[in-house]
């Protein structure tokens, strides 16, 4: 996901590959008719070391997970920072405040009291573990995004109807456009294809 | 279901009630709670009447709450048709079915309390509540034969709720009707509102009534999400020791696990919320009636019972449990899960030991803590020691429910 898939006035990133023709690649792309066949597929794939490619499919596939050898996001860790900062700031915040740069009576309670931080230092926390949550997602996975481009494969297009697509990206570190290519087939792709960037 | 019938997992010596391994823990646990039933009558004359029973009534209520808090999770699995608690639903049974126990261990000091006019109940007492204004207020209510009538009460819909979902689980062991799931799922429609009347009225009679000055809406909800969240605490700790047995491998995996952490977290935190939420309208307010309570809390060593709820029945099993590997390992989970009963009952104790004085104080009284330790030995003795027969008394789970198959291929993703 690179910065400029938001902002397409940037230059475009190296995409890894370039033909002999100059042409700039994103992947190579193979066609798969049924689910145990696109899962086989997957199993191979992974066990080929590739990190970066995926999977589309008309509907979830159930254990497609493993057999694409997903690892576990660590989307919770960054929510998990962003509530304690939520927390440590409300704190922070209003100690300073009601404690030391103007002390206040209100309703004769104690200066220090930390009775009536809690409630803001939950919301806060609550707050920013969603905010760190919502747009770490979206950084995570790269959405939203103006374009992708597998959509300008025809082919493609029947992801959403009967087909499943193994699509290797050309960043990856294997990749090479030849044994990729040969290893797709292998694993009974169809109608393997370059994917221009 | 025939498909279901030769799966390995369901096979005869995986699911059978561990009868022996039962008989011994049951026969230990049932000593002990002799052990402590006997402390208990000893410390009545050594420490004091009251503090004696203050202990057992403390200790029978975490009890009576465990019971419920499983009724109230037997009825929620029911009524959001959740596919994958069905392998762990018969231990939800099992301590629903423990309802006659629990109310048992409670009713004798009810009993002693009217009979003898008010020892810790001191608005029964009207020699001591003569001319007080605001007991007369309340008087309509707390009064001891409206206080009978709706004991009756609780104890008649908790058995019956209790006893219908159990006969319609185990009948569907024996007759493999899916519309018997239809059925617990009615009787859960309209046993959930009742469930929660009873209880949050029951915390307000047995609990909340020792001060009969003290009020607190928020009052049968606390009790509630202690017995809840305790609940959940139970089952871990009884799967942990039916799995030692080499029963349900593979039925109760960490998948099971992860989620029963999950939820022990979720609800220590309901506890926590509801708790402060409780303190800190008392606290703003400042109303005398109310602050009483919680002045008498933070003050003659109570402070220190007060500071260790706070931090051992929230801060520290908050950050712990946010952990998904501790939620996924049994023997974390478990200590967790055992920590987290302990902590119950310090709730149970605080709320209710206060309540009596020691002395001319009403202090923390160490030297009396062995009658507390005897009090939750005898409950918990006898408690677990019929639960451990009851476990043993069937199948480890509902063979023929419908949603068997999900259960068995229950997922979490991370």
């Amino acid at each position: 996901m690179a910065l400029s898939d938001y902002l397409p006035f940037l230059p475009a990133s190296d995409s890894g590959y370039v033909t002999p023709e100059g042409e700039s690649v994103f992947g190579i792309m193979a066609e798969f008719e049924t689910t145990p066949q696109a899962y086989k597929a997957c199993e191979h794939v992974r066990d080929a070391g590739y990190t970066k490619w995926d999977l589309h499919t008309p509907f979830p596939i159930h254990g497609i997970e493993d057999a694409m050898g997903m690892k576990s996001t660590i989307l919770p860790r960054i929510a998990a920072i962003g509530a304690f900062a939520g927390v440590g700031i409300a704190l922070v915040g209003q100690y300073w405040i009601t404690a030391i740069d103007f002390p206040f009576v209100v309703q004769g309670k104690d200066y220090w009291a930390w009775q009536p931080l809690v409630p803001i230092t939950f919301e806060l926390g609550v707050l920013l573990c969603a905010f760190t949550s919502l747009f770490g997602m979206l950084a995570l996975n790269g959405l939203p995004r103006w374009h992708h481009p597998l959509f300008k494969k025809d082919r493609f297009l029947d992801v959403s109807d009967d087909r499943f697509v193994i699509c290797i990206e050309a960043t990856d570190k294997n990749f090479d456009p030849a044994k990729t290519k040969a290893l797709l087939e292998e694993a009974g792709g169809k109608h393997i294809d370059l994917v221009e960037a | 279901m025939s498909q279901l019938a030769a799966n390995q997992l369901l096979s005869e010596e995986n699911i059978n009630p561990p009868t022996s391994a039962a008989a011994r823990v049951s026969g230990m646990l049932l000593g002990l709670g002799t052990l402590g039933v006997a402390g208990t009558i000893v410390g009545s004359f050594v420490v004091g009447q009251s503090y004696a029973m203050a202990s057992w009534h403390a200790m029978a209520m975490a009890a009576l709450a465990i019971t419920l808090g499983a009724m109230f999770w037997v009825m929620i699995f029911h009524l959001t048709m959740s596919g994958w608690s069905i392998t762990l639903r018969r231990q939800f049974e099992n301590l629903m079915k423990m309802m006659p126990i629990a109310i048992a261990l409670v009713a004798p000091v009810l009993i002693i309390e009217i009979i003898s006019g008010g020892v810790l109940f001191k608005w029964m007492n009207p020699a001591v509540t003569a001319g007080d204004p605001v007991f007369a207020s309340k008087q309509p209510y707390l009064n001891i034969p409206f206080f009978v009538i709706r004991w009756m009460i609780f104890v008649t819909v908790w058995m019956f709720l209790s006893t219908r979902l159990w006969n319609l689980s185990t009948r569907q062991d024996i007759t493999g009707d899916k519309w018997l799931s239809n059925k617990a799922r009615f009787t859960s429609s309209w046993g959930m509102p009742l469930f929660a009347l009873t209880t949050a009225f029951a915390a307000f009679d047995w609990l909340m009534s020792l001060d009969y000055h003290f009020f607190s809406t928020m009052w049968g909800v606390y009790y509630f999400a202690g017995g809840v969240f305790s609940s959940i605490a139970t089952i871990i700790v009884m799967l942990f020791f039916i799995q030692r047995t080499g029963r349900l491998e593979g039925l109760v995996t960490n998948e099971h696990r992860h989620d029963l952490g999950k939820l022990l977290f979720g609800f220590t935190v309901f506890w926590s919320y509801i708790a402060f939420s409780q303190y800190f309208l008392i606290w703003y307010s400042n109303i005398p009636e109310e602050t009483a309570f919680m002045v008498l809390r933070e003050q003659h060593g109570w402070r220190y019972v007060t500071l260790t709820l706070m931090w051992g029945h929230f801060i520290v099993p908050f950050v712990i449990l946010l952990f998904a590997g501790i939620k996924r390992n049994k023997t974390t989970l478990t200590i967790l899960a055992v920590w987290m009963l302990l902590m119950h009952l310090v709730d149970l104790f605080w709320i209710v030991l206060p309540n009596i004085h020691v002395g001319e104080l009403r202090t923390v009284n160490m030297s009396g803590l062995w009658v507390n330790v005897s009090a939750a030995l005898g409950v918990f003795g006898i408690y677990f020691g019929l639960l451990a027969r009851r476990v043993a008394s069937g199948p480890l789970v509902p063979l023929k429910d419908p949603r068997m198959p999900e259960s068995l291929h229950h997922r979490n993703y991370v």
